[in-house]
């Protein structure tokens, strides 16, 4: 009975903890960092298992509906277990378990940065709290909040323009009664644990200072703020000190057509998305073995980068010029040269037959003529 | 080397380069503070320049927008109000 306690207690550990927390620590990555080690530990412990099991889901499913892996004879060994008897495992078996652990591992880093990337990708975070991340300051100060269901429910208006930068001005405390404001572009936060701020990072900072107000007479009328560029690259304000803080987001005006490239620019790139995740799923229905598999995903992902290539040279999305930039031919063509090579490979490895298909249609459109 | 050779090399480094800003659009995850955009512009000191004082024209002088031609002649039209 010890013995069935503890070697499920080291299985659970292997098998499902593990697993679930290399999941969450690729899940929450830049900003959201230090939601990973927050929490009470039966929380932290519970969200590693539920990761862990629908890690192990996935491999399950890939092994047996991939690579068509039997396991009848893994559930009869664990059957034995469970019987306190120890099942017979050959040399090889204990190598493929060991494979088998860091195979699990490497997919939950993979289906934790795959899951951060979607929720940011497709905005999950911004329409939805349940996806929502525990650091708030990073949708106040990165001027997402604006984005946000509840903040266009307050505010009543649709954001128009893109937010490009956050000003802030920060009323600091000198100790007594002393307080100067500061004011400049926030280039960078720092957080003290999940979502308490501990120090703001600054560039082109003005120091606010009181002067004497003259009227075209010199006679002095009352008093003015002026503000005092600071020589210097970063201005670094410890939170601690900070009385509180204003924050206005700097905003890009988009010319007509640059709007209009922007809008088709976003509509293209969700498809284009969708694309990439249909075609990361392509390759694993085809009767291909499975080194041919990845090598086609490979090439499959290389024909997609190229049609995105040829498309970005053309429409120039990331180019911020007024008039419209011109098309080099030589990226073109390259690209071209590139996604036909990448198209043949995914072709001849996965077993599609298209190339022949396209070589029979030519030869007959030849023999016409 | 010659032109023709010289002229695809150009084109195969131009491609890549391509390529990574496609990368870079499509799977970056943009948690930074300041757009990509403006961390392009904060890299070069000249650009740079004209950017904060864009900004301070914006902040200080309370122009409603400012106009910023950087080095490469792309230009970018700043406004603090929605």
């Amino acid at each position: 009975m010890n013995l069935n306690i503890t070697f499920f207690t080291i299985l659970y550990i292997v098998a499902l903890i593990i697993p679930g927390v290399f999941f969450k620590r690729f899940y929450f990555q830049g900003p959201f960092s230090k939601q990973f080690g927050s929490g009470p530990f039966a929380d932290r412990l519970f969200t590693s298992l539920l990761w862990g099991v629908a890690s192990q889901f996935v491999a399950y499913k890939i092994l047996k509906d991939v690579l068509s892996l039997n396991f009848d004879d893994t559930w009869n060994r664990i059957k034995l277990l469970l019987n306190n008897e120890i099942p017979d495992v050959s040399q090889d078996e204990l190598e493929n378990s060991i494979y088998y652990f860091f195979g699990t591992v490497l997919l939950s880093m993979v289906l934790g940065s795959l899951g951060f990337w979607l929720v940011r990708y497709f905005k999950f975070d911004l329409y939805f709290k349940v996806f929502r991340f525990s650091n708030k300051w990073h949708y106040y100060l990165k001027g997402e909040i604006l984005r946000t269901t509840d903040f266009k429910k307050a505010n009543n208006k649709p954001v128009k323009k893109i937010v490009k930068g956050t000003l802030v001005d920060v009323l600091i405390n000198y100790g007594g009664n002393g307080t100067v404001l500061f004011t400049g572009t926030l280039t960078q936060y720092s957080l003290k644990n999940e979502s308490e701020l501990e120090t703001l990072y600054l560039t082109g900072v003005s120091r606010y200072k009181e002067i004497k107000d003259t009227d075209s007479d010199g006679k002095i009328t009352g008093t003015k703020m002026v503000a005092k560029s600071i020589p210097g690259d970063i201005f670094a304000i410890p939170y601690p000190n900070v009385l509180n803080f204003n924050v206005q987001y700097i905003y890009e005006e988009k010319p007509y057509f640059r709007r209009l490239r922007y809008f088709t620019h976003k509509a293209i790139k969700f498809l284009l998305v969708i694309c990439f995740l249909i075609i990361s799923v392509l390759p694993w229905f085809s009767t291909a073995e499975f080194s041919r598999k990845i090598v086609g995903l490979i090439f499959l992902f290389s024909s997609w980068l190229w049609i995105v290539v040829i498309y970005s040279s053309t429409i120039k999305p990331y180019v911020l010029k007024a008039e419209e930039p011109k098309i080099n031919r030589g990226v073109l063509i390259i690209a071209a040269i590139f996604l036909i090579f990448s198209l043949v490979a995914v072709d001849r490895s996965l077993d599609y037959g298209y190339l022949i298909l396209v070589y029979n249609w030519l030869f007959n459109v030849l023999l016409r003529f | 080397m010659n032109k023709p050779v010289k002229n695809t090399l150009s084109s195969i480094y131009l491609t890549i380069i391509e390529a990574k800003k496609v990368l870079n659009d499509f799977f970056n995850s943009d948690t930074e503070v300041m757009s990509q955009d403006i961390k392009n512009i904060m890299q070069n000191p000249e650009d740079r320049k004209k950017y904060l004082d864009a900004i301070k024209q914006l902040k200080v002088e309370n122009k409603k927008r400012a106009e910023v031609t950087f080095s490469n002649n792309e230009k970018m039209t700043l406004t603090l109000e929605e």
